[in-house]
Parts: C-alpha cells; structure tokens; sequence
C-alpha cells in the first residue's frame, strides 16, 4: 500500500492527499509544539495560513502540512519536542513561563556576566521550528523572467476574473497561486465558480497560470517573485491585481490554541476535499453565511454537532435537529493535549460545560493582505476578499474585472470596524507563543504602538507575518489606549510574505562571476594556481614562487598582464582631456613615450594609477590598474561629459592581451623574436614603440614595476597563446619561468612601488604615500587640484614608510605597529625578500612632529611573534635604478 | 532542442557624430545598429574583418575630420543560440522583455553578464565581453537542460 | 529591490544595470573658473541629502556605457525624468 513514512512509521496515502490529511485520518492530533512553551499544538487554519502544521519533510523544516501534497515514501517527521513531540517534557516551560517575560533576553540572565551564553545554548535547542539538516547539500535552482501586461496573485474566484477580462481585453497575464487553484476550497458555491473559471482560463490565449509558487513579495519594479520548489519566478508585469483572499478570522480564548480547535474553513476542507473527519464531536460557531455551507459538509462527513453557537441573524437558517445556543459566545477550551469540552457563555451570562473533541470556529475574516501593502508605489490593486473579507462571489468576479483594468493604484481603506474583538486572555501570535497578558506588561512598560510592540514581542514577526494576529494585536492596543489612532496603526508589510527556502531565494542568481584572460586555459594547463585579484581569477604562483622571483631578478620571466584597463582616448581634445584628468603633464609628452600616472578624485586621494602613452598626434594609449579597469571608463566618460569634449574613448581591455617581459636577459629573448629593433636607443626606459614579435602586432612599453629591465607586450587578445608559447620555447635556454601575482608582490615590495588599495585607504593623499613629484602643482588645473592645495595646510598626522626586518623571515602584513606600548600603525605591504636576506615593508605610520618613528615592533600572530624594524627611506632593490634603466 | 555555437564575428565600433553613422552605408552579411549617441556596431563574419573596418572608415574619413572606426572582434565572444525556444532561453536569463521588432540589437545584462544581443525570431547572436565568455553557455546548458541544449564547433558568424 | 531605469540608449533596465554616480552639484570642476575655495570644498564634500527630488547620474555599465541624468524622488524611488 503507498505509503509515506511518519517518524519510522508507515501511514497510508489516500489520492489528492495532503501530509495534513494523512496524519488526520491516522489520528495524529498533536502535530507540532509551539515556539517558546511547548504547548501542543494540532491542524488549526488548514488553509496554509497558521504555523500549526508545520513538519520536517525530507531534512527540509517548517513546511506546512496542510497545503504540501503527500508523496510515496516521504520522510516526515514533527519537531521541537523532547523526548517527542506527542510526549514533550519541555512543555513544564508553560508553567515557568513568568520566568520568561517579554524581553527576558534584556532583563533575566545577564548577571553574573557569561550566564547567558551558558543559557542562551539551552534557549536556541529548546526554541524554534526544527532542526537544520547541514548535511544536506544545496541543489542549484533556476530562475524565469516573465513580462505579462498583468500579474495576478491567488487564483480564487477574484484573481480568475482578473485574469481572464486581461485576456480578453488581449493582454497577457500570469495567474499565480500558491497551491493548485481552488484545492484549498471546500466544496460549496465558491468551489464550483473557481472550477468553472478555471476551465474558461485553460482555454483562454495569453494567460500562464503558474501553480505552487507561493509569491513571497512585490518589489518596485514592479516585481514580483513567486517560489516554486525548483524554480523562482521573476514576474516584471506593468500592473498587479492581489487577490490573496481572506482567512478565518483566528480565535483568541484560554486553550484556542489546543489541538481540537479548528477554523471552519479548513475543517470543512478536510471533511469534504478529504473526506476525513476533523473530530468525532464539535461545537460549532457559525458567524458567517459561509459557515452554514461548511455545517453540512461536516454533517455529511458524519461529525456529531454537540452545539451550534449562532447569531440570531442566522439562526432560522440552523437545521432544526442540531442543538444550539442563540447569541452566545466560546470563552474556553479544556483539555490538556487535546480539546474535551469546550465552555459556552449564554448572552445573559450562563456558562455551560458541552463535551465534544472539536471546536469548529466561523467568527469573520481577516484579509490576507500582507503582498496587497507592500510596493504601494506600483500599480497594485485589491479584489475580493483581500479587499471586502466575506464578500459575494458576484462581487468578488465584479471587483477582479475592476482591478484588472485600473490604471492607477486605489489605495485600501482598512477600517478598524473590520478589527476582532479586543482578546481577553489567551495566546494571541501563534507563531512566536505570546499572550495576551505579554502584550498588556509590554505596553505598561512603554512600548504603547503596534510597530514597537511588534519589534518588542516579536508578534506578528513568525512564518505568518502577522496574517493571524495583526488585527488582534491593533485590537488589543486600540483598547488599551483609545484616544489615540495612530498607535493601533497596521505594521508595516515587508518581504517574504511566505517562507521560502534560501535555495529559492538564491535560485538562478550568478554569483562572483570571474574575469578570465586569453590565456586563462594556459595557466591553468600549466599547473598555475588561480587566485582572486579583484574581480580577475590570475595565477597567484606557477608552484614555486622563489623560483619564479629568482626568474626576474636573474633571468627572463613573464607575466600575463593582459588584465591592465587599456583604453585608447583620442580625438581632437585628447591631449587636454588628459591634461586636465591627470595630475602630471601631458602636453609636453613626446611621441613614443610614456609617462606613470596617479588618477586623483575631486577630494585629492588615490584612486587608481597608470600610464599615458602618446602613440601619434592626439592619439593615447592609456592603462590603468587592473582592479580599476572597468570603472576607469565610468571616470574618463564622466569628464568627457562635464567638459564637453571632442575625444573618443576606447576601452580596449578585453581587446588587447598584454604580457610582461621582465629580467635582465628580457631584451635579449625578444631581439631573438623580432627583426625591429628593441635595444636602448629604440625603446629606451619608459618608452614605446610598435613592433612585430613572431609575426604578432605589438605595441611594446619600457615598464619598471618589477625594478628590471622589462617590456609590457600589448597585442591583439586572439594571439596572447601564441605569444605566450613563442617567448616560452624560444627563452628555454635563458631559464625562463613565468612569475605570478605573489612573486610580482615581493618584486615590487623591493622596489618600495605601492599597489594602490593594497596600501593606500580611501583617504590617501600623494603626499602621504611620498609621491609628490607625481603631482605637478605648477599645473593651473587637474582634477583634484584644490583640494591638494587645502589639505597642503594641514600637516599629515601619519604617512607610508619603507620599513627593514631583519631576520630569517617577515612578520605577517596587517601586523599592528607598536612604538612601547603606543600603537603607531600597521603593514599594508611584507614580504621576506631572498636576494636582501631580510623582511621588506611598507606600512603606514603615526608621524611625532612631522617625523615618524626611527624603529618600530611589528606584532603579528595574535602577539605570539614581535619583529623590531627600522624605517629606511628609499628602494630597498637597485635604489638609483640603474637596472630599470639598462 | 536548442542549438548553441560559438560564432566567429568582426566587430567594428564606429564613433562619430550621430548624423554621420546614420549616414553609414549597409555592409554585405553584416549587421549594423547604434549602440550610443556617438557609437555605432557594425557585425559580420570574422572572415571581413579588414573589409569591414576599411568600409566603416571610409565613411567616417569622407564624412568628418575626426569620426574613428575601430576593431574590437577580439574583446568579445559570441554565442549563437538557435531553436524554436529561443524566446524561452531569453526569458530564462534576462530581466528585460524580449524585444520587439526583430531583429534587433539590445544591450542589457543577460545571465549577470553585460550582453549586446542580436535578437532574430529562430535564432539570438549573444555578444559578451571575452573576459565572461566562458559564461553563457555554461549557464544555459545548465539551466535550459529540459530543452535539450547541445553545443556544437565554432563556425563563421552569419546573419 | 528592483527599480528600473529608463536609459535613453538602450530601454528601460533594472538599477543592478548600472552605477550610482551621485547628485549632480550645482558647479562643476573647470579650468578658468575659480570658485571660491568655500564653494570649492562645499561641492565636494557636502551632500544635500535630498528628501525629494534630486538630480543624479547613472552609469550604464551593463549596456550602452554612458551615463545619463535622471530626476528621482528620493522619497518614492519615482524617475520622473532621464535625460
């Protein structure tokens, strides 16, 4: 027989059954234990709307039972109780529950100080809706765009309307409903109007009806996204229609919340879509038209009525043989794990004990409103019961036709007649276990508006989001203070409406995407391990990095440098452009040369570096870093705009490969490669010239970051393997070995060369960094030039050194910087240099008097380690440059 | 079933005037749309590469003293997706509607990834930055695989 | 979440398509004009903070690269101008 397994026992599946069902008709009551005190809880709403029936299926918590269909062989199983959920030792809590008061967390446990990591251990197994399974692994889920002219939410007698009057106006629309349309409904009028809708909208062009894809919010947009288990849909319509309907009003009486106690639309499902009975013996409250319709389902289903409690408005409509009381109320539920009387107050005040298992309760409706008031700037309409709770289905299909067409959002009144009765005692949020009386010693204790309340209680902040008890908590407040209206106001409606796993809400979305170069396979094919630099995946070392060091500094190496921003800019204003952007001159730049960069923003601090090259008249060749590649264009087009000027801006980063030919024995390898000339007259250091490597187009750039001679060889990207392979083969016998960023690291460390955002901050200054001389301030203009003339007046409070280790190794960077016991700064920069035997630094330094300390203690490993080093000033590797230059 | 090939495409980015690269003439195989006020594409087969830029410069030289045509073929990648789902593919990875008046060339993100697209009805040219080539058709054989996805060898881009 | 931007170049496009680029300033940094140093500093550092309509860039980096000049109310997220 199919079956699902429930906590290690077989339960037999009936067709269209749900989980809830199931468990019904196998006589599991007790279906979960509530947040905070353990109390049992049973099937309540059965609309999907309560936290009551919420299970474990399949590793995965708090799925509610009541609107997940059961499958062959599913693992369920009820959680949050010790020893077990029908059996909770943990609900002695309830009668310590004075122990905790609203806000314990700020009041009990914080003293002696660390009791409350010691309790709140406890306080996290004991709380909550089931255990995370971490074993389980993350499946990767997709998302859909859709563009209808009209979206519409809830596919009930409202949201069917809308939908098809869009269609046949020839709009398109998405119908989107949290389960199958219409099985949450028991059989009725309703029922057979959604059915009969339905199959008019299945045969309707241009309407995509999506099911079981509960909408968890709307956006600006608009958006609104819809989770379905494997797919999260993204639905970008110009207009929305909610019709989220409404949900039974929740009841709120000493042991309302005992498994028996039942909201008579959900009973009436159970009985008539699943044919199980809700309970063998019930009182009824039949407060609504609908709950007449729901009478005779549970008749049919053969549930005894004990009592029908019925208002004198409806009463002649009552079958005469059920027992009744006119005009009365339900003032309490007994029973310890399951209903066993309920007590009725007459209207003249007399109490009567009825025993029966079942309370089915029709008291109103309130709107299920929460998507209806978020993104109230987009054109979001109302229609139906979200909108009039209880309405006819005439004037429900009237109002979707209305909503479907309205070209402006009507706002909802939401007035406070439609709010419950203020509650008397009982527990009023479901989800978060709190009472009436917590929310009464909250407000004494001030906190007197809902939107505090909520924040102090946690009411309405559970997996129902105030649906049940929003309107209870205005009423209860309303009582509380009657002058003013604001207080009672409606919290306010934020996303996710419905729960929805972080697989959904991850679905689809591409994360880190990384930048890759040409020659990307080619790394990895030899054995480079790739690392993060900024948004590029580079190879971080080839396995050895001394050996790669050792390369540059005595042989040949290469470097793909191919994720340099590369921009041409060029056009009758380039030269002025570039004069103004940049603070170096540009005019007097020769052909064939090039000069180094710093780019400033308006307040005067570093914001990238680079190099301009003059490759013809008004014609730059321009890089920049290669973390700052992609906004360079942002910047350069931002000025372009401001000064309105006649240049042209390229951005060639992905179009030019570039690789760095470095060491001593560099020129050596490419005059092997070429037939132009590349000795020191025809590229001297800094400069620039076009020439042919292997038949490959290269503009080559005399560069010095590695404080060797080195040519930066910038080609066509579709040829960077070519290259690459070329100069590997043809440098075997000169020990070539490429290098990768974290031998690059330590080169440019000798050199005393900065990585901009490695070691400047957001507040760097040239000066700071003692690089004035690339800040020509005899220029009348560049960016950023006023601001270094106001903050030339303040003298810097610290400043970038070049700091020495000795010693056999380098302390780590980040290390603090200690002078006794001041702390004085920390290392942006360190590494052990092989060739100076020594650790090599820079660090950023606390200046006494304008100067900075003479020695400083790095400390690093949590103190464990102390390294005393001197500041010196200059390059520590070839300080004239006398190699850079050769 | 859906069919995805990487096309091998000349791209030449125009810049001049708006009026001047209205101005350009058609290119034989090639498909031309303005991309900004200053900018204009012009797409073909990787094979005219050298004719397209000498045509676009030739335009620009004749019409203005400082319009500029430039080959960028090698900073992008194309991938040409071709079935009857091709709308499907669309709606799956772009937040925007598929466009009207086909074809056409649109510019927005597809997959995360900034994309220039040449929208037909069988068939979408998908222009990303070399750099997240790698991207796209990873992520549709991935996330369309109830639509039977199949790369196949790069051929010449064709219209 | 999901603003959109109608960008003049290419359509209307989800904010994650571009870059903030600030409230534009009432001066602009050029040659020859020489505000004074006050003003200078009160342009670079000082934002209005607009409750309301504010005049601000965006940079279209996910289409056609440029950047484009919207009127948004700072209070409704509403773009009531691109230009």
């Amino acid at each position: 027989m199919p079956s699902i397994d429930f906590e290690g026992r077989p339960l037999p599946l009936q067709p269209g059954d749900t989980i809830a069902s199931v468990l019904q008709r196998e006589g599991v009551t007790v279906v979960s234990r509530s947040f905070k005190y353990h109390r049992p809880r049973g099937l309540y709403c059965g609309t999907g709307d309560c936290p009551n029936c919420m299970v474990t299926v399949d590793g995965e918590p708090a799925v509610r039972s009541c609107i997940t269909p059961a499958g062959l062989g599913q693992k369920v199983s009820r959680s949050n109780g010790w020893p077990s959920v029908e059996h909770d030792a943990l609900s002695v809590i309830w009668f310590f529950r004075w122990a905790l008061p609203v806000g314990f967390y700020y009041k009990i446990f914080t003293r002696p100080r660390g009791l409350w990591s010691f309790v709140e251990k406890f306080i996290v197994r004991v709380a909550g809706l089931g255990p995370i399974d971490t074993a389980l692994t993350p499946e990767a889920l997709e998302r859909r765009n859709l563009h209808p002219d009209l979206a519409v939410i809830g596919g009930g007698v409202a949201g069917l309307s809308a939908a098809l009057f869009a269609a046949l106006r020839g709009e398109t629309a998405v119908l989107i409903d949290e389960g199958l349309i219409g099985e949450k409904v028991a059989p009725g009028p309703t029922r057979t109007a959604i059915d009969s809708l339905l199959a008019e909208v299945r045969m309707q062009k241009g309407i995509t009806v999506i099911e079981r894809a509960p909408v968890t919010g709307i956006y600006e947009g608009p958006l609104v996204t819809a989770a379905s288990r494997h797919v999260l849909h993204l639905v970008h319509p110009k207009r929305i229609v909610v019709a989220t309907g409404a949900v039974e009003q929740h009841a709120v009486f000493p042991g309302s919340d005992l498994p028996g106690v039942w909201l008579s639309r959900g009973a009436a499902r159970m009985a008539g879509v699943h044919k199980v009975k809700p309970g063998v013996s019930a009182v009824v409250v039949l407060g609504t038209e609908e709950s007449l319709v729901h009478l005779d389902t549970l008749r049919n289903a053969g549930v005894a009525i004990r009592m029908a409690v019925i208002p004198s408005a409806l009463a002649s409509r009552l079958p005469k043989s059920v027992p009744s009381m006119i005009d009365g109320e339900v003032v309490e539920a007994k029973g310890r794990r399951h209903v066993s009387a309920v007590v009725v107050r007459s209207p003249a005040g007399v109490r009567e004990v009825v025993p029966c298992d079942t309370v089915v309760l029709s008291l109103g409706f309130s709107p299920r409103n929460g998507l209806l008031r978020q993104a109230q700037q987009c054109i979001v309409n109302g229609a139906g019961e979200v909108v009039t709770p209880g309405c006819s289905l005439d004037s429900a299909s009237e109002s979707g036709r209305v909503a479907a067409r309205q070209s402006v959002a009507i706002p909802v009144e939401q007035p406070e007649s439609h709010l419950p009765p203020a509650p008397g005692k009982g527990i009023v949020c479901l989800c978060e276990d709190v009472g009436v009386g917590e929310v009464e010693s909250a407000y004494r204790e001030g906190y007197t508006s809902t939107e505090i309340l909520k924040r102090y209680t946690t009411m309405t902040m559970g997996p129902c989001q105030g649906l049940m008890c929003q309107g209870h908590l205005r009423a209860c407040v309303r009582k509380l203070e009657p002058s003013l209206t604001w207080t009672s106001a409606l919290t306010t409606a934020r996303p996710p409406a419905r729960p929805l796993t972080l697989e959904q809400a991850a679905a689809g979305y591409d994360h880190h995407l990384e930048l890759r170069t040409a020659l990307h396979h080619r790394h990895v094919a030899q054995g480079a391990n790739m690392a993060w630099a900024g948004a590029w995946h580079r190879p971080g070392d080839y396995g050895n990095q001394e050996k790669e060091y050792w390369a540059v500094r005595r042989d040949v190496s290469l470097m793909d440098v191919g994720t340099l921003g590369k921009y041409r800019v060029c056009g009758p204003d380039a030269t002025e452009f570039l004069e103004r952007l940049y603070p170096v001159h540009i005019g007097n730049l020769g052909q064939g040369r090039s000069r180094y960069v710093l780019s400033l923003n308006e307040a005067g601090y570093i914001f990238d570096d680079g190099l301009v090259a003059l490759t013809a008249p008004n014609d730059y060749f321009v890089s920049t870093t290669s973390s700052g590649a992609d906004a360079a264009e942002g910047w350069f087009r931002d000025w372009k705009d401001t000064w309105k000027m006649k240049v042209h801006i390229v951005n060639q980063t992905a179009v030019l490969g570039a690789i760095n030919v470095a060491g001593p024995k560099s020129r050596e390898l490419l005059a092997r490669l070429t037939r132009d000339p590349v000795d020191r007259e025809a590229i001297p250091y800094s400069g620039i010239a076009r020439i042919t490597v292997r038949g490959i187009p290269c503009l080559a750039v005399r560069v010095g970051f590695t404080g060797e001679l080195s040519y930066e060889l910038h080609h066509p990207a579709s040829r960077s393997v070519e290259l690459w392979n070329a100069l590997l083969e043809t440098g075997a016998d000169l020990n070539i070995a490429p290098h990768g960023l974290e031998a690059l690291k330590l080169l440019r460390l000798e050199k005393g060369h900065i990585i901009v955002s490695q070691d400047t901050d957001f507040d760097t200054t040239p000066h700071k960094v003692g690089m004035d001389w690339a800040v020509k301030m005899e220029k009348p203009y560049f960016v950023g030039r006023s601001s270094i003339v106001r903050l030339a007046r303040i003298p810097p409070a610290k400043k970038l050194v070049t700091i020495r280790f000795e010693g056999t190794s380098a302390p780590n960077e980040g290390a603090q910087l200690m002078v006794g016991n001041d702390r004085v700064g920390y290392l942006s920069s360190c590494r052990y240099s092989p060739l100076l035997k020594c650790g090599v630094a820079l660090g950023w330094v606390r200046l006494d008097n304008g100067a900075p300390p003479p020695e400083v203690v790095a400390v690093s490993d949590n103190g464990a380690r102390r390294d005393t080093g001197r500041i010196v000033h200059g390059a520590f590797y070839d300080p004239e440059g006398a190699k850079l230059r050769a | 079933m859906l069919e995805l090939t990487p096309s091998r495409a000349a791209i030449v980015s125009c810049l001049d005037e708006g009026h001047v690269l209205d101005g350009m003439p058609d290119f034989k195989g090639a498909f031309k749309a303005r991309t900004a006020p200053d900018e204009l594409w012009i797409i073909g087969p990787a094979s005219a590469a050298a004719d397209l830029l000498a045509h676009a410069g030739r335009h620009l030289g004749g019409a203005s003293s400082h319009g500029l045509a430039v080959d960028l073929s090698d900073g992008w990648s194309v991938l040409t997706v071709r079935g009857s789902e091709v709308a499907l593919v669309w709606e799956r990875f772009s937040e925007n509607p598929i466009p009207e008046g086909r074809p056409v060339l649109v510019q927005g993100a597809v997959a995360s990834v900034a994309t220039k697209a040449i929208v037909f009805d069988t068939h979408i040219h998908f222009v990303n930055p070399a750099p997240l080539g790698y991207h796209l058709p990873r992520r549709i054989l991935n996330g369309c695989a109830d639509l039977a996805p199949r790369l196949t060898p790069p051929t010449e881009f064709a219209l | 979440m999901a603003l959109r931007i109608n960008c003049p170049n290419c359509g209307s496009r989800p904010f994650t398509e571009y870059w903030f680029g600030g409230e534009v300033g009432s001066a602009v940094s050029t040659p020859g004009s020489h505000p004074d140093p006050t003003a200078e500093f009160e342009r670079i550092w000082y934002r209005r903070n607009a409750f309301g309509m504010q005049t601000e860039r965006w940079f279209h980096h996910a289409g056609c690269r440029r950047w484009l000049t919207a009127e948004r109310d700072t209070v409704t997220n509403a773009i009531h101008a691109v230009h």
